[in-house]
């Protein structure tokens, strides 16, 4: 009987996305062997691109020149 | 690159970008529509009861005010007039004086409005303010006759499209430049909402429906940013009047009374830490 390999969904599928200057330029698919690696941190890779489009609020200015002020109204 | 200061809807408005004049036109042409502090199609249907043949923009001022009540369950609602005067924020612009010490048990509901194209029509007793969507909703279309890069800032209701990163400071509720938003390139509307702001003494100008008196909220101010202004502008609202109501991914931050800011975030208020 052949042996059932366990699938690990860690393993068997990487995504890898290249960013260049703020737009895609290419992914890349690859299925791979189930093969101990080291995971890559995901505290490297939380922001997708769609997080980068997500506006941040900030206790003070990044040193750049606001383009308007909210006021109260 | 045109850039225009002006004073209109009560505040200054300050449009840089291509269309500039353009936009400018169209919030004074919608304000003289919509204005309580003059006669105005709004003035007389408020005085009326009904109007027959409304000018189209008061029907779709109306309309959207209307459709902001019933995503709201009626916390954010036009029928806040007789509340607001009560309260104290009478009918000409910039003065407050309670009129009367406040006995009003909630607002008039806003089901029964009727708007059609050809007519409007009040249910007794109630009459229209439309202070709570009309700005933002001006500012959203006078923007889309701008184009390229630009900033259209309503009194601190912003539009602005950039092509760029870029970055709108927020007012400190008590003076000077509070916290900074960082945004993506893009079209973006940000809103700001104060009970610091026309504010009197034992009073100010945004009313809980349910008691028909200005909210007692534990901010002062709240600012949203949505792509749209209309929706930063409801969410500001919402943050003061009923957080229960904001969407956890709402982008926006509050001051409270000691002027502390705190980011929103699925799991309720945190404090808004220093940038690492």
């Amino acid at each position: 009987m052949a042996a059932q390999r366990k699938f690990d969904p860690g393993l068997a599928l990487s995504l890898v996305l290249v960013v260049a200057a703020g737009s895609t330029v290419g992914a890349v698919v690859a299925a791979t062997q189930p093969e101990p690696v080291t995971a890559v941190s995901p505290t490297i890779w939380p922001q997708t691109r769609s997080e980068f489009q997500q506006p941040q609020f900030r206790m003070r200015s990044q040193n750049q020149r606001p383009l308007g002020l909210s006021r109260g109204s | 690159m045109v850039h225009l200061v002006a004073n209109h809807l009560g505040t200054q408005i300050r449009i840089t970008g291509q269309g500039a004049l353009n936009a400018l036109e169209e919030i004074t042409r919608l304000e003289a529509l919509l204005t309580r502090f003059a006669p105005s199609a709004l003035t007389q249907l408020n005085r009326q009861g009904r109007l027959e043949q409304p000018p189209l923009e008061l029907v779709q001022a109306l309309g959207y005010a209307l459709e902001v009540a019933r995503r709201t369950a009626g916390l954010v609602t036009p029928t806040v007039l007789a509340a607001l005067e009560q309260a104290g924020y009478s009918r000409a612009r910039g003065q407050y004086l309670p009129v009367a010490i406040p006995t009003t048990r909630g607002v008039p509901a806003w089901q029964g409005i009727v708007v059609q194209p050809n007519q409007i029509e009040l249910p007794p007793q109630t009459q229209i303010d439309l202070g709570g969507t009309a700005k933002g909703w001006i500012a959203e279309r006078a923007s889309r006759l701008m184009w390229g890069s630009y900033v259209l800032d309503a009194g601190g209701d912003i539009v602005l499209q950039q092509h760029t990163p870029c970055e709108v400071a927020i007012e400190h509720p008590y003076g000077g430049v509070g916290a900074t938003l960082e945004l993506p390139a893009g079209r973006w509307g940000v809103a700001t909402s104060s009970l610091l702001k026309r504010a009197w003494l034992g009073g100010h100008h945004l009313i809980h429906p349910a008691t028909g008196l200005p909210v007692q909220s534990p901010w002062v101010q709240a600012t949203a940013v949505a792509p749209q202004v209309t929706e930063a502008e409801l969410l500001a609202k919402l943050a003061l009047l009923d957080p229960r109501q904001l969407p956890p991914t709402a982008h926006l931050v509050v001051y409270d009374a000691q002027g502390r800011v705190f980011r929103w975030n699925p799991t309720g208020f945190h404090p808004l830490e220093e940038a690492a």
